[in-house]
């Protein structure tokens, strides 16, 4: 079967500074399928959030080309609007908001007619189960669940393509536990295509079909869990990722740090 | 909301400034109309630039920025949208300062027509300041809120933003600033610099307007003039915020350079030693450093000593 490509990039470049010299992304070249849930994993500031800044088309590229759903970034950008929801990574939120009128707001701000965002609004929040305090301020929310409200807003215009930068990073444990419960649910249930990033292993791990790992602005691998792990010579995807990100001066640390221990 | 307000225009401005008209007509004619009109405007002017500035700078975030940027809209359209969500209150604002002109000037028997005009011009006025404020509050939140040097230049600036309003004020309350501009050899210059702002050229209308009330044709043509140049303003600073908005929309990177500590000088040198050296020297220069390079802590410094030196030479 053919896979369609949504989301491709020709060497897309974001360089800052005089000449370039911060690479934030570096020629990258990527594929995502129609359906799939790829995870772009990189140690903080390889360029993650940059990479899907430039996808959203929040920010512009300085070198080469990317079309998300067949349009152009560049040229296009209400057209790959249209059809992106965007979780960032530290958004903003109107705490004097209520869950409800904060959804409304974004689903204003997308042109979802009201009648259909009424209705889309209470299957969001019937969903993440904040139906019954859908009329609570924002301020009262636990950070669970504001990203639980984020993640409706992202979904509020039933985009096909999903970006969630770092959708898990900033929870406790049982949070992260119900966003991902969440995304695997919108992956199998709603055929959404995911791109997530993060630098949690076990998050990319367990919900994506391919991950890419991106380092310093370039992306170093692309494939399967078990792709990676088998072209890194490694055990794990963690190893695979240290292998790839530079964890050998890590290694190398831990070494240091266990022969001070033998010598004591 | 519309017949609340209404209802302050028509009924309780013109009874409360009833109370005070008899002084305030004898001044009006007197030599000082033009001058105190124009500051009261340029006060009023300058607040309502100040306000959405200062209100953005206490806390610069730039987290519903990228909602924004996301989702398929023009920074323009962002702009206005943030402008009009806050005009109701703006709205507020202007009704009250207007009603209470227009009830001052009602004694003095202008006709409909110079009515509106002055409603007019008061509206024209103060919402090419709010939008000036806005558009500028735009910009800084965006220039400021990517760093967290920005964050704290941005919370040290709202504090003392207000400052010179601050002094204008001490300056009219006890600084004689009113008589001084009452004097016409001594307001020459202050008349001059206020006649090149926009707050001015409708105040000289509400002037002329109070020399010959009730005979618009007198003052037909500098009215139309002054009042014409009002409207050509509000639609330049108008098209000008919509142009600056795609830089005040923006999450383009401008810094990649962090602050960065120095070594120790003299001075926290001096702090660890008074603090006894060691950890309890160390655990006071650590709260030092901490507390004098947040940029805020220091403006509340320089706007308490601004504040002292204002009362102690205006009061």
């Amino acid at each position: 079967m053919i896979m369609r490509v949504v989301i491709r990039t020709d060497r897309l470049s974001k360089y800052y500074g005089k000449g370039g010299a911060v690479k934030a992304v570096d020629e990258l070249n990527l594929e995502v399928y129609e359906g799939e849930t790829f995870g772009l994993l990189g140690p903080n500031g390889a360029g993650k959030t940059t990479t899907v800044r430039l996808l959203n088309c929040i920010i512009k590229p300085t070198g080469g080309t990317a079309t998300v759903n067949g349009y152009d970034i560049v040229k296009n950008e209400n057209g790959v609007k249209r059809f992106t929801g965007l979780l960032a990574e530290s958004p903003g939120l109107y705490e004097k908001l209520s869950a409800k009128e904060f959804l409304e707001f974004i689903g204003a701000l997308y042109d979802v007619p009201s009648d259909v965002l009424r209705e889309r609004i209470d299957d969001l929040l019937k969903l993440f189960a904040l139906y019954d305090r859908r009329d609570d301020l924002l301020e009262g929310y636990s950070r669970g669940m504001k990203q639980k409200v984020l993640i409706a807003a992202a979904l509020v215009h039933d985009p096909p393509i999903l970006f969630l930068d770092e959708p898990t990073s900033s929870l406790d444990p049982r949070a992260a536990l119900m966003v991902k419960d969440l995304i695997k649910k919108l992956a199998d249930t709603a055929g959404k295509t995911i791109f997530i990033c993060s630098h949690i292993l076990p998050v990319v791990e367990e919900l994506c079909d391919r991950i890419g790992i991106i380092n310093q602005g370039r992306l170093v691998a692309v494939g399967t869990v078990k792709e990676i792990i088998a072209e890194t010579k490694t055990r794990t995807l963690e190893e695979a990722f240290m292998a790839m990100t530079g964890g050998v001066e890590e290694k190398e640390l831990l070494a240091w740090r266990e022969h001070r221990a033998a010598n004591a | 909301m519309i017949g609340l307000l209404a209802f302050y225009v028509l009924f309780i401005a013109p009874a409360v400034v009833g109370l005070f008209v008899n002084d305030f007509l004898a001044f009006i004619i007197s030599v000082a109309a033009v001058p105190m009109v124009q500051i009261i405007l340029f006060m009023f002017f300058f607040y309502m630039v100040i306000f959405p500035i200062s209100d953005t700078l206490r806390e610069v975030q730039t987290g519903p920025l990228e909602i924004f940027l996301a989702a398929p809209l023009r920074p323009s359209d962002v702009l206005l949208g943030e402008f009009l969500g806050k005009l109701p209150f703006y709205a507020i604002v202007i009704t009250v300062i207007t009603g209470t002109f227009s009830a001052f000037l009602k004694p003095l028997g202008l006709d409909m027509v110079q009515n509106a005009v002055i409603i007019i011009i008061f509206v024209i006025t103060f919402f090419s300041a709010m939008w000036i404020g806005t558009v500028i509050a735009a910009i800084l939140r965006t220039r400021l809120g990517k760093t967290a040097r920005g964050k704290d230049i941005g919370r040290a600036l709202a504090v003392i933003i207000v400052l010179p309003m601050i002094a204008v004020m001490y300056a009219i309350i006890g600084g004689g600033l009113l008589k001084a501009l009452v004097d016409p050899g001594t307001s020459g210059t202050v008349k001059a610099v206020l006649g090149l702002l926009p707050s001015s050229w409708g105040a000289e209308i509400f002037v002329s307007f109070a020399s010959h009330p009730g005979n618009i044709g007198a003052v037909a043509f500098d009215a139309l003039t002054r009042l014409g140049g009002l409207i050509v303003f509000f639609v330049a600073v108008l098209w000008l915020g919509v142009k600056a908005a795609n830089r005040a929309y923006s999450l383009e990177s401008v810094t990649f350079v962090a602050s960065r500590a120095k070594p120790d000088g003299f001075f926290y040198k001096t702090v660890r030693s008074l603090g006894g050296g060691g950890s309890s020297g160390t655990l006071l220069a650590s709260v030092f450093k901490d507390y004098g390079r947040r940029l805020e802590n220091l403006s509340w410094l320089v706007y308490t000593v601004g504040l002292v030196v204002m009362i102690s030479i205006f009061l």
